[in-house]
């Protein structure tokens, strides 16, 4: 768990994080949103010290941040860095092992944790693991920069706007995987971006910054639901609130037993993504199966209106 | 194109190092009439290893001081430095190594130590500049994720900052070891050993046999040491990741 406590970082006499307090519980992820120079990078930076807060405190477990020497905070942190920042001299595979080396890891457990994360990644370890960086798509890069703050299996790990400079096809793709491996990882996740969007998908909370302190700090439903100022409303937006929040529940919470026709809807789909497969192809239930194929049930179209209209 | 380069190099300058009589025949035509054509009152191959010493001698610590400031300069406690390294890098370039020399001599004394002296100071500016560029040139983002993953300073330093300062750091080698090369010739004048002893008798004896034997001798080695440091650059590029792994 993560503890802010009266997080203050002043500039020149100017609070650029202003007395934030805030928990984010264990293996979570809290997405932090807000316009640029909101100070997101700056409050992220706290955590592992790479910013030394002016007052105020951050609890990492129970322990204070600031007592724990830098460098063993910092290895023990996973960092994905904004523009990514690849060790430009070094291959794919030794810029993963960089803290598992610094940890003094034996060659071998190193090598097969990077092989595992690349698998883990969806990058083929015999073509990526030699290349260097500027060998390598954005995408790739990206995919690198979460691998290597993975290696050493940080319990906490942050990042900043780690998709931010992918194209929306690739970055779509890098969301769910994201959303993928946390449930494996039981990481407690710290991410910040601009997009409420990214943040209401992948967020167990979202915090909305603006200058320098949280104007809500929340569940996704709740943001939607109950914006707390005209702000955060504004960056929900007004229009498609329903739909919004219908695509943070899966199909999974509406399944009940039935039969239904034609191409089943997976378990872990959003019910936004479930009514528009209804509307497109004319159904008004559908057949929900699992990752392997396994029929599970069924979702209707009565009860996913219901749900978005609670 | 490069091989036929480094053969002739080669050649000429170990021809003239170990096999000077072979170029008696070319060299005759600008001796003086029944005067020798290669230079006799030393071996070439005696005074090639003496001049390269004296560059040795005063490159070691050149590079040794001018890397060390540049890396000085470069850390945060250190910045406030910069200004007086550049100063002190630039007194030795602007001083020509002659008046270096002048005004050296009655404190060392004739012979190499004012030589190493001057080609000392006069190396420091290429080094230190070289390094500072290369040193700057490494990304905030890459030293902010050194520092991020838990490396010390020291090992940002030695691991990520010297790699990829690396490249230009041997260019700036490259730059003042040509230069002392060169420059070492004028060496000679305050009785210290090299190339330009050959070069200097062949001006007062009036014998541009000598001169050229001596001038063509001190350009190949310089050339030969340019192109090495060439592909020690190469290298360097190559094993950081920053050249292409197929030219274009
Ligand atoms: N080292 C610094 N010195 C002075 N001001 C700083 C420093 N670092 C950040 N700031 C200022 O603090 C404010 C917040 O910066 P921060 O980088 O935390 O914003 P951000 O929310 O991450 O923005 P972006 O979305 O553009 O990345 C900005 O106004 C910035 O100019
Ligand atoms: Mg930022």
């Amino acid at each position: 768990m993560i503890e802010l406590q009266a997080l203050t970082k002043t500039y020149g006499g100017r609070p650029v994080v202003d007395e934030v307090s805030a928990r984010f519980a264990r293996g979570t992820l809290t997405a932090i949103v807000g316009s640029s120079g909101s100070g997101k990078t700056t409050l992220l930076r706290m955590i592992n010290r790479l910013v030394e807060p002016t007052s105020g405190r951050v609890l990492i477990d129970g322990q204070d941040a600031g007592r724990i020497p830098e460098v063993s905070l910092r290895q023990g942190i996973g960092y994905v860095i904004q523009g990514y920042g690849l060790f430009p001299h070094w291959t794919a595979a030794r810029n993963i092992g960089v803290v598992p080396t610094l940890l003094g890891w034996p060659e071998a457990r190193i090598a097969a944790r990077v092989t595992e994360l690349l698998q883990m990644l969806q990058l083929d370890p015999a073509e990526i693991a030699g290349r260097y960086p500027h060998q390598l798509s954005g995408g790739q890069a990206q995919r690198i920069g979460v691998a290597r703050a993975l290696a050493a299996r940080p319990d906490v790990l942050l990042m900043d706007e780690p998709f931010g400079a992918l194209d929306p096809l690739i970055r779509r793709q890098a969301q769910r995987d994201l959303a993928q491996i946390r449930r494996q990882l039981g990481t407690t996740i710290v991410l910040v971006t601009h997009d409420m969007n990214e943040a209401l998908y992948l967020g167990d909370a979202i915090a909305v910054m603006r200058h320098g302190r949280f104007e809500q700090f929340d569940t996704p439903d709740r943001i939607i639901r109950a914006p707390a100022t005209a702000f955060v409303a504004d960056l929900v937006g007004e229009t498609g609130r329903a739909l919004r929040l219908l695509a943070l529940h899966p199909v999974g919470s509406l399944s009940r037993a039935g039969e239904a026709e034609g191409e089943p809807v997976d378990v872990a789909a959003s019910l936004s993504d479930a009514l528009a497969e209804m509307i497109w192809t004319g159904r008004d239930r559908l057949p929900v199966t699992d990752a392997q194929g396994q029929r599970l049930g069924i979702v209707t179209r009565e009860d996913i209106l219901a749900r978005g209209r609670e | 194109m490069t091989a036929l380069r480094w053969i002739i190099l080669i050649g000429v300058t170990g021809g003239l190092i170990l096999f000077p009589a072979l170029f008696e025949p070319l060299l005759r035509p600008f001796a003086p009439a029944g005067g020798p054509a290669i230079y006799d009152r030393a071996s070439l191959a005696s005074l090639t290893v003496s001049h390269l010493a004296l560059v040795a001698l005063a490159m070691i610590p050149s590079t040794l001081i001018a890397l060390s400031l540049a890396i000085l300069v470069t850390r945060p406690a250190g910045a406030e430095f910069l200004p007086m390294a550049r100063v002190l890098a630039n007194i030795g370039q602007t001083f020509p190594p002659v008046a270096v020399l002048a005004l050296s001599v009655p404190l060392l004394g004739f012979g190499a130590r004012p030589t190493v002296l001057a080609l000392f100071l006069y190396g420091l500016l290429p080094i230190f500049e070289n390094a500072l560029a290369g040193l700057r040139a490494v990304p905030g983002s890459v030293l902010l994720s050194g520092k991020a993953m838990g490396m010390t300073p020291r090992q940002v330093l030695a691991q990520v900052e010297m790699p990829l300062a690396l490249p230009l750091i041997l260019e700036g080698i490259r730059i003042s070891i040509v230069i002392a090369l060169s420059t070492a010739t004028i060496g000679s004048t305050v009785a210290a050993r090299s190339l330009g002893e050959v070069i200097i008798a062949g001006l007062t004896s009036n014998n541009p046999a000598y001169v050229i034997q001596g001038g063509v001798l001190t350009g190949c080695i310089a050339v030969l040491l340019y192109d090495a440091f060439g592909l020690l650059i190469e290298i360097a590029k190559r094993l950081t990741g920053r050249e292409p792994q197929q030219a274009a």
